[in-house]
């Protein structure tokens, strides 16, 4: 009985690296398609973007993808700007220094929506809520900014 | 024979502990195994390909730790693979302690930039402890 648990523990095992192993070498080709190439354009968001949509491309089905049209239409009608970024995955957002911005909203594979400001987490956010948020972030960024944000999507 | 219950009452207690802890802990990275990449490559111990393989051994490890732990026969499998991973997360934590880290220790939460603490440190300190009362106690037992 020990040697058939031990050998379907091992083939499982077997099968977790494969899965994982296939994914990263993914994610590091999508990062060296998508993200990498174009710094400068991150960079151009971050200075003006208000708000960031980090899409994960590793996740197409992923709710965040869904959600976009939504968060979109209602950014537009805050006037709020803001810019879309396509990822491998939430990370790299990180190592490219999106912790800087002012607020973010962070759309990732297996959390329906949540933000990440500064160094807290945000778990998992509605719609509703995100409403919330993003009105008290706008009117701090006026706040801080000294002026009324005007513009939409960036270019 | 009083004894021998709490020793078995206690080993159940914490194998139970650390399957739990690591069947969390690996289940968080299954999700995102490219973001764990990430945190092994924060530490600056080990290239980017060596993080690109490291990273799926240690998330299986992780997962499938729970499940030997939890049966008597290979208990000793799982408190030898905790103890080799806690002393392994105990070294790259020494050498990066206090620092800064851009998405933190990534012992459960990986997404947030943040210190390598005496608190983590602890915490594994721990867990390795747990693992070296597993595996005296059940390689006392299968000597017997």
């Amino acid at each position: 009985m020990l040697p058939a648990i031990l050998a379907l523990l091992g083939l499982g095992f077997v099968c977790a690296v494969a899965r994982c192993l296939r994914f990263n070498l993914r994610a590091r080709q999508m990062e060296h398609r998508w993200v990498k190439p174009f710094p400068h354009r991150f960079e151009l968001y971050r200075e003006r973007a208000a708000f960031l949509f980090l899409i994960d491309l590793t996740q197409p089905k992923s709710l965040s993808i869904k959600l976009i049209p939504q968060v979109v239409k209602l950014l537009d009608s805050l006037k709020m700007p803001y810019g879309i970024y396509a990822i491998p995955d939430d990370y790299i957002g990180f190592e490219y220094g999106v912790a800087a911005l002012p607020a973010l909203i962070f759309l990732a594979d297996g959390v329906p929506c949540g933000y990440v400001r500064a160094d807290k987490n945000g778990k998992g956010l509605t719609l509703s809520q995100i409403h919330q948020f993003t009105k008290g972030v706008l009117a701090e960024w006026e706040a801080a900014s000294g002026t009324r944000s005007s513009s939409g999507r960036l270019a | 024979m009083g004894s021998s219950i709490w020793h078995t009452l206690l080993q159940w207690a914490v194998s139970l502990i650390l399957g739990a802890v690591f069947l969390a802990s690996g289940s968080k990275k299954w999700t995102n195994p490219y973001g764990f990449v990430k945190v092994i490559q924060s530490y600056r111990l080990v290239g980017e390909w060596a993080a690109m393989a490291l990273s799926p051994l240690l998330i299986a490890a992780e997962m499938f730790v729970a499940p030997v732990l939890l049966l008597h026969a290979t208990r000793w499998i799982g408190a030898l693979t905790v103890l080799l991973l806690q002393v392994l997360f105990i070294g790259a934590q020494i050498v990066r302690l206090g620092e800064r880290l851009p998405f933190g220790c990534g012992c459960f939460f990986l997404h947030a930039p943040g210190r390598v603490t005496f608190q983590s440190l602890g915490i594994n300190v721990l867990l390795l402890v747990m693992a070296l009362y597993l595996l005296n106690t059940t390689s006392l037992e299968l000597a017997l």
